[in-house]
């Protein structure tokens, strides 16, 4: 049984009373339902509090907190149509006639951080930074259906379409985080990340920010006249632990609260500790290993091994993925059906997988002219040898122990592979440029399936900075991928969807492996509330820690709003 | 590649020898029967009892790398059961345990002495060389061109080796095993360069090369008959501890995974392989780490006892 | 003295010159798109990464971008870090501190334990001397990054006595008192400053001890005996302040080698120091993050150096008139 925290930490204590006796009386001292301090152990800190310039996690859980969008999605994920949607800063919404148009109505209650009202202005004005070239947000081509956003009074915001798509909804109400015209209409638009704005944003969501302590800390604490009632907990804080070990350490000896992803000998740690419990939730990640069937040596030219489809289904024939995930991840895991996870609506595990066979993959590549020579085994075609790179991120070790264990099986069937590992960054521009021959690739997937659109069509494969970086194209799919997204009838348009992604198993692009199962480690106290598979966060401002469960950091208060 | 490593050391080990019968010459110009260097320095080093304990360790871990392949129980990159025989402690039938692929950890630490020591040892021989030259030449020369190329030396010394060897390993993205010993060894002459100048500077004003220059001797042929020599005893001691420390980089950038890559195994990536769950998988980076510590230790002691044995002033025993 | 220090002094001026030289031309020379990378966004359009070119001056030949460089450094400009949205110098301001008070203390703790183990194993040469020295190399021959995992596993995460990683605690620190927070930071300082120490003071007790030896056999000791002076003003006033000399040097040597040692003991205990910042820049490709930390780092050294170096002139007179 571990010390709890109290015991361990006396000179803690014996701060804590000084820092309070000196401060004097303390007004906001919680003692009623609402208090609370929940300390997340983030894997990295945030690269800029922007919503539209973000792409890191710790940044979108924080904005998640700082802003708001105009509605969120239910837990199903439902993303073709507004079934299952609530309304966040807007209280309702009307389609016109016609559907190209739908008007948000605002809560008018709701305000910013630093007291002034929301307008629809602040809505028009959002739409406008995002879809602006010269702030470069990744997002914009993502709205290309929204024509504009006008405002027919100071709380309706009108947003117009340019033609009807299943997703309409989805595309006004999700992707947009609302922005504060009359604090960022005199930022410099090209440098927004450095703006005064980006180093203290204010918003409208359940929680403002406080202070940032560059690669160690995000404080924020609860805005009291949040529209939609004070958030539970007083205080939220990152505390950015780069290594896995200390992260769960820091749980475990009471440091920090959360972490959001348990490794198996984690999840057997915490189940021993009577303080400690770990909570599962769905996920949206999956990983694969993709085939680049572009030569990376020679523009324009195909991969000499990865354009041949018979050579990427015998590889992935080869693989025993099944035993790949239990090696790596016990029972922690799925293997992976295809660019699917359990929480997207299109799941179906009755899709036919490539059988794991290596006796029908060396079959298979005999066939195709690849031979083994001489005594080491290794195959050969016209002098081709059949071997390639693997590029691994050092940052997850998941992906470069699974990809050492694959490098044993490619062996098993004559196929010769090599491991390159490289720095995060690296590794990234490596995949976007496609100077890869093989790469593991973590995604983590939008909560709609149409967004198999950027990473396997056609068009995202000739796009410079399309997301297709093996560079598959396949008219067929793209023909089922545009029937599935034009369809409105739910069913209908998964029908669609789920032939696709038969096709895709089918002509094997990538090597499908695993789907992580999310278990987030928490002090018992804690007491979360719908863990969403897109964000486990969105629901924070409704966590809660019992009054009679808290501890020494929950009882701070919150006296000290700013530094 | 291991084969050159050992020549190559065995080669310096020789030269080393035979450059000490000059030292342990007498001044006096009367040829005398020389005294067979071996005996000498070999047994000052016997006769510690540390130093004897440390040669016997460089040789045991010598001989189990060069029998690896006959002595190791299992294949290092074997996998027989990913699922059934991963993440074993360690046992009877595997005495260091298994790692994540269910690979004999014992046996690749077997054969990642086949990788740490000969890159360590070629990176030594690499730097010595440069360092030695460098150094000799700038000794020699004297005046500003030896001052601007101390300089320099200064210069390289105020940057953290580690560092630069990180940046170049980033920034140049994978390198073979001999860019990695070239890189190592280049990034290390600066401090061997100082030794031979300082060396060299001293002898420069002593009786046998003014001699030899007033007899017409050209600089090249004094550089080489007298000079060097002398210069041998503390380049051989940095030599040794170079060794050591080459050896402690190397774990280092493999571990942070800009050393040697996977599938071949080295002390340092191994310790990587368990350093993500260092306290549930401890024997993954322990037996390593232990490997290293023992290796280091000796190589240290080793050109600790060097350097007693090879002190010009106890060799004749004034 | 005035020249000498005068000399020493530029002497310093050239070698950080040499430095930054060397560190823009390894940069530059590297393969790899600075501006893609530091972007951190892989989807930025073409048009706007060219732009962002041409606003960092990287559309300029090189030589141009060289003087602009060394202009800048001049007036304490290092360029501006992309990836950390401030300008170089503020990112160095916030990291520096930290890292001068985990080696100062790792300094001094080393020298302090090290010196003491050194004259200690000197004095008396059995039992003692042969533990104390079997230790010192022990600890002598552990890479550094092995020995902070181990210190972390043992008494951070197993006994539980010391915090795991950072510099302060994330939730309270802002709430202590002045008093709290120095207890805060000393807390988790321990650990970082201690493996530091660890290995540092196994070199310098090596050294003094080979220092302390060496004098012991010289005339002037056995003069000073000879003359009656008690044994303990023997090795303090004569012994100790002679065998100072090669320690003082090493104190010279010292700097980089913790500066380099340090990379792996601020990434495991994440101590937010300019180790940490370097490794992480030349991740991120942040080419001026990564200068102006190398010059910054080798000015350290240099005003290390010089220090040692007047330390040195201080203790030993024979050398005051130079």
């Amino acid at each position: 049984m571990p010390p709890s925290p109290l015991r361990r930490t006396p000179l803690l204590l014996v701060a804590i009373t000084l820092a309070t006796a000196c401060r004097g009386s303390d007004p906001a001292t919680t003692t009623g339902s609402a208090g609370g301090t929940l300390v997340i152990s983030a894997p990295a800190d945030a690269d800029v509090l922007l919503p539209p310039l973000t792409m890191n996690i710790t940044s979108a859980e924080v904005d998640g907190q700082i802003f708001e969008r105009l509605a969120e999605p239910g837990a199903s994920l439902n993303t073709i149509g507004d079934a299952g949607w609530t309304g966040r800063m807007a209280r309702g919404w009307t389609w016109s006639a016609d559907s190209l148009s739908l008007a948000f109505t605002l809560d008018s209650a709701a305000r910013w951080h630093d007291g002034a009202p929301v307008r629809a202005s602040d809505v028009r004005f959002t739409y406008q930074l995002y879809t602006d070239p010269a702030v470069g947000s990744p997002l914009r081509p993502l709205l290309a259906n929204i024509d504009s956003v006008t405002t027919r009074d100071s709380l309706t915001a009108v947003v117009w379409f340019h033609q009807r798509a299943p997703e309409q909804f989805y595309d006004a109400a999700y992707l947009m985080y609302i922005l504060p015209a009359h604090l960022l209409a005199s930022a410099p638009r090209d440098h927004l990340a450095s703006s005064s704005f980006a180093r203290d944003p204010v918003g409208s969501g359940p929680y403002h920010f406080v202070r940032w302590t560059p690669r160690q800390s995000i404080e924020l604490a609860a805005d009291t006249m949040y529209h939609h009632g004070r958030p539970n907990l007083d205080r939220l804080i990152w505390s950015i632990v780069p290594d896995p070990n200390a992260a769960i350490t820091r749980v475990m000896s009471g440091e920090a609260d959360l972490v959001e992803f348990l490794r198996p000998p984690d999840l057997a740690e915490i189940t021993k500790h009577a303080d400690l419990k770990a909570v599962r939730y769905p996920s949206l990640g999956m990983a694969l290993l993709l085939f680049n069937e572009r030569d990376p040596r020679h523009a324009g030219r195909p991969h000499p091994i990865f354009s041949d489809r018979t050579v990427r289904r015998a590889l992935a024939m080869s693989v025993d993925r099944a035993r790949l995930v239990k090696s790596v991840f016990d029972t922690l895991a799925y293997v992976a059906i295809g660019p699917v996870t359990h929480a997207l609506p299109t799941y179906d595990s009755t899709i036919a997988q490539l059988p794991y066979s290596p006796d029908s993959a060396r079959k298979l590549l005999d066939a195709d002219g690849w031979r083994a020579r001489g005594d080491s085994g290794w195959r050969a075609k016209n002098g081709v040898p059949l071997r390639f790179s693997i590029l691994v991120p050092a940052s997850s070790t998941p992906r470069l122990r699974m990809a050492v264990l694959m490098q044993e099986m490619f062996r098993a069937v004559g196929a010769r592979v090599d491991l390159e590992q490289t720095d995060f960054p690296t590794y990234v521009q490596r995949q976007e440029s496609r100077q890869f021959d093989a790469s593991m690739v973590a995604v983590q997937l939008d909560p709609t399936p149409s967004s198999i659109r950027q990473s396997w069509s056609s068009a995202a494969a000739r796009a410079k900075d399309g997301g297709n970086f093996g560079s598959y194209e396949n008219p067929a799919f793209d023909a089922m991928v545009d029937s599935a997204i034009t369809r409105s009838q739910p069913d209908a348009a998964h029908a669609y969807y789920r032939k696709a992604y038969a096709m895709l198993i089918a002509d094997a692009p990538a090597i499908w492996l695993f789907e992580p199962m999310n278990f987030a480690g928490m002090q018992r106290r804690i007491h979360p509330v719908s863990m969403r598979a897109d964000a486990w966060w969105a629901h924070l401002d409704q966590w809660s820690i019992p009054a009679a469960e808290r501890i020494a950091r929950d009882r701070i208060g919150l006296a000290q709003a700013k530094p | 590649m291991h084969f050159v490593a050992w020549g190559v050391y065995a080669v310096i080990t020789l030269a080393a020898w035979r450059a000490l019968g000059h030292l342990a010459a007498p001044h006096d110009m009367v040829p005398r029967a020389p005294r067979n260097p071996w005996s000498d320095v070999f047994g000052r080093l016997w006769e510690q009892r540390d130093g004897r304990v440390a040669i016997q360790v460089l040789v045991a871990l010598i001989v189990l790398a060069a029998l690896a392949p006959w002595l190791a129980p299992y294949s290092p990159i074997a996998q027989p059961d990913i699922v059934a025989l991963h993440n074993l402690p360690p046992s009877l039938a595997h005495p260091f345990g298994t790692d994540f692929a269910s690979r004999d950890v014992l046996s690749r630490v077997m054969y990642g002495a086949r990788v740490s020591l000969p890159v360590a040892l070629l990176a030594v021989a690499v730097s010595t060389t440069v360092g030695t030259l460098y150094g000799a030449v700038a000794g020699y020369a004297g005046g500003r061109t030896d001052a601007i190329m101390m300089r320099i030396i200064d210069a390289a010394l105020a940057i953290p080796r580690l560092l630069l060897l990180i940046a170049i390993l980033v920034l140049w993205g994978t390198v073979g095993a001999g860019a990695l010993i070239l890189l190592l060894g280049l990034t290390g002459w600066f401090g061997v360069s100082r030794l031979v100048r300082a060396e060299v500077l001293a002898l420069r004003d002593r009786d046998m090369v003014v001699a030899a220059r007033a007899l017409g001797a050209r600089n090249a042929a004094i550089i080489r008959r007298h000079v060097l020599p002398n210069v041998l005893s503390p380049v051989i001691v940095a030599a040794t501890l170079g060794v050591a420390n080459v050896i402690l980089i190397e774990a280092g950038l493999s571990y942070l995974g800009i050393g040697v890559r996977p599938p071949a195994a080295s002390w340092g990536n191994i310790i990587q392989d368990g350093a993500d769950q260092i306290a549930t998988l401890w024997w993954v980076s322990l037996f390593p780490g232990a490997a290293i510590i023992i290796t280091v230790a000796a190589f240290n002691v080793v050109g600790d006892r060097l350097r007693d044995a090879l002190d010009p002033r106890q060799l004749d025993g004034s | 003295m005035a020249r000498f220090l005068a000399r020493r002094l530029a002497q310093g001026v050239v070698i950080v010159w040499l430095v930054a030289t060397a560190t823009f031309l390894l940069l530059h020379l590297a393969p790899g798109d600075p501006v893609a990378a530091s972007l951190d966004n892989p989807l930025t359009p073409p048009d706007v990464r060219a732009h962002w070119r041409h606003v960092y001056g990287l559309d300029r030949p090189l030589g141009e971008q060289y003087v602009r460089y060394l202009a800048g450094v001049a007036h304490g400009d290092f360029g501006f870090s992309v990836p950390h949205r401030e300008s170089v110098a503020a990112v160095l301001a916030d990291a520096v501190p930290n890292t001068l008070l985990l080696m100062g203390a790792a300094l001094l703790a080393a020298f302090a334990v090290g010196m003491a183990t050194g004259v200690a194993q000197s004095r008396r040469r059995g039992a003692l001397d042969r533990g104390l020295g079997f230790f010192t190399l022990l600890v002598y021959s552990v890479p550094e990054f092995w020995l902070a995992l181990m210190m972390m596993l043992v008494f951070a995460y197993r006994l539980r006595l010391f915090p795991v990683t950072g510099m302060f605690d994330p939730v309270m620190h802002p709430y202590f008192g002045f008093w709290g927070r120095l207890g805060d930071v000393a807390w988790h300082l321990v650990l970082p400053a201690t493996t530091l120490a660890l290995l540092g003071a196994a070199v310098v007790a090596r050294f003094q001890r080979a220092a302390m030896l060496d004098v012991a056999h010289q005339d002037f000791i056995r003069t000073a005996r000879a003359k009656g002076v008690p044994e303990r003003g023997i090795v303090l006033r004569h012994q100790w302040r002679n065998a100072l000399l090669p320690v003082i040097t090493l104190f010279g040597l010292a700097l980089p080698a913790l500066l380099g040692g340090a990379v792996f003991v601020e990434k495991i205990f994440a101590w937010p120091g300019m180790g940490l910042l370097t490794v992480d820049a030349i991740g991120t490709r942040d080419y001026p993050l990564v200068t102006g930390s190398v010059i910054v780092g080798s000015a350290l050294v240099v005003a290390g150096s010089l220090l040692a170096d007047l330390l040195y002139a201080a203790a030993d007179p024979r050398i005051r008139e130079g």
